[in-house]
């Protein structure tokens, strides 16, 4: 037998204690205390919950907190948003400026606004459009990214595709195909007339195909590597072959 | 220790033949440990290295089951899950952790020897680490009746963190001519905290969690 669960919702100033419910709608100040478990869980406002969270379906918009963990089949997160805990979902959709204090996995991640992550970032597809920030690596098995990112770890995936309109960074980027294009916007135009470039660095960059503009890099090396404009390599390492852009510079060149 | 050899990344590559794109996926998946890897700074700025021997058997092995086996399956054969795994007697004697005494009363009880389940193995060294302390044979006894009935998936679950502990209740009267006084002793599991009459005496507690981490890395060695 199973006991019907109830539901919960605070609307304006609560306090609850947290449980099993069907239904966890929180608006306005609201405050949980204790791990949820429950088939949906929705804050929109300034609701913050205290423990874990593990919901089929869970949806942040606002200045919410989950200060735990959170494992969710189906995440949505937008506002200023915060999760002090490690985040697990299949489909987990970001957008805002949200900030996850541990590590996420999921199947499929997007962002489409500025997120930090504490630690790593592993999903089977990852898409993000604006800014991605992680402490930690970054591995998918495909990644599509525009805007800018700063990893402070390795970036890897066995398709990855980057559009930058803005300055960023790796410490490491490897894979199976890697493709990095510079992105004409508005923002970047004005960038530039700042005195900002358009540019990626990374200390190595290592995969079978490689193609790269704007880059900065220690050493690429790779079975194909063609160099578009506006790259500056230390050292290239290739096995196959190799084509750089009359305005790059390499400044070392060997085939293995 | 003698240190081990290290090989760089890119010598890796050229030694196995695979490919940038399998090195980098055979790691997201598991296949090779995140411990293997090393960073060094070397003249070309820093570089990765891994284990030699480790990784060139590794790699051999992952070449030899990758056309039969998806890359799942092989991350799990790789790393086969302590509870699906089977441990010899000799086996258990040799990591050097568990008496045989501890070893040979707990075959008594079970009235054949190895080979040992994980759940056997964490419930030796639970009883490993009470042997030292004053507990009597049959509260010992207690002990493993309690456990080999309790639920063992949710014993590991890491958010309870289960305290096994053996309690001892004196009786009321006294009997002057027994040395000792009558008493009541019973074994509970549980988590966070459990309080007693002021009768009752903790006379042993073990932290599950503790056990099971020591016995994973113990296991490690093997």
């Amino acid at each position: 037998m199973t006991a019907k669960k109830g539901s919960l919702s605070i609307a304006g100033a609560g306090k609850a204690t947290g449980g099993l419910y069907e239904r966890v709608t929180i608006s306005g100040a609201g405050r949980v205390e204790g791990d949820v478990e429950a088939d949906s869980v929705v804050i929109s406002g300034a609701g913050k919950i205290v423990g874990k969270v593990k919901a089929n379906r869970v949806s942040l918009a606002g200045a919410c907190k989950i200060v735990g963990a959170v494992t969710a089949q189906k995440l949505d997160a937008a506002g200023a948003w915060k999760v002090s805990g490690d985040v697990q979902s299949e489909q987990f959709k970001a957008a805002g400026a949200g900030s996850i204090e541990g590590s996420v996995q999921a199947q499929e991640f997007s962002n489409g606004g500025t997120i930090k992550i504490a630690k790593n970032l592993r999903a089977q597809r990852a898409k993000f459009g604006g800014v991605l920030k992680a402490g930690g690596d970054v591995e998918a098995s495909e990644f599509r990214g525009r805007g800018a990112f700063r990893i402070d770890g390795l970036l890897a995936a066995d398709q990855l595709e980057l559009e930058l309109s803005e300055r960023s960074w790796a410490r490491e980027i490897g894979g199976e195909c890697i493709t990095v294009r510079k992105r004409e916007s508005f923002w970047g135009w004005l960038a530039r007339w700042w005195g900002r470039q358009i540019k990626l660095s990374a200390e190595t960059i290592e995969a079978d195909e490689i193609y790269l503009e704007a880059t900065v890099a220690k050493t690429v090396r790779g079975k194909r590597v063609t160099l578009g404009p506006e790259c500056r390599i230390e050292r290239v390492e290739y096995s196959e072959s190799l084509h750089i852009d009359p305005k790059s510079v390499v400044k070392e060149q060997m085939r293995l | 220790m003698a240190e081990e050899e290290l090989i760089s990344k890119k010598e890796v590559l050229e030694l196995t033949g695979i490919s940038y794109g399998q090195f980098y996926r055979w790691k997201r998946e598991g296949l090779i440990p995140e411990s293997w890897f090393i960073r060094k700074s070397t003249f070309t700025g820093q570089e990765t290295f891994l284990p030699k021997q480790k990784i060139l058997e590794r790699i051999e092995k992952i070449k030899a089951l990758k056309d039969t086996k998806s890359l799942e399956e092989i991350a799990q054969l790789l790393s086969p899950e302590l509870k699906d795994r089977h441990f010899e007697r000799e086996e258990v004697l040799g990591l050097g952790w568990l008496s045989k005494e501890v070893l040979e009363y707990y075959e008594t009880i079970r009235r054949e020897s190895g080979p040992f389940s994980f759940r056997e193995l964490i419930f030796l060294a639970v009883i490993e680490t009470l042997r030292t302390s004053e507990l009597e044979p049959e509260e010992l006894n207690l002990v493993i009746l309690t456990l080999l009935s309790s639920d063992f998936a949710k014993l590991q679950a890491k958010e309870f963190a289960w305290t096994l502990a053996v309690a001892r209740k004196e009786l009321p009267g006294s009997f002057a001519l027994t040395e000792r006084k009558p008493h009541l002793s019973f074994c509970v599991l549980f988590s966070q905290e459990c309080l007693f009459d002021p009768q009752t005496r903790l006379v042993a507690k073990v932290e599950l969690n503790k056990i099971l981490e020591d016995v994973k890395l113990k296991l490690g060695a093997l």
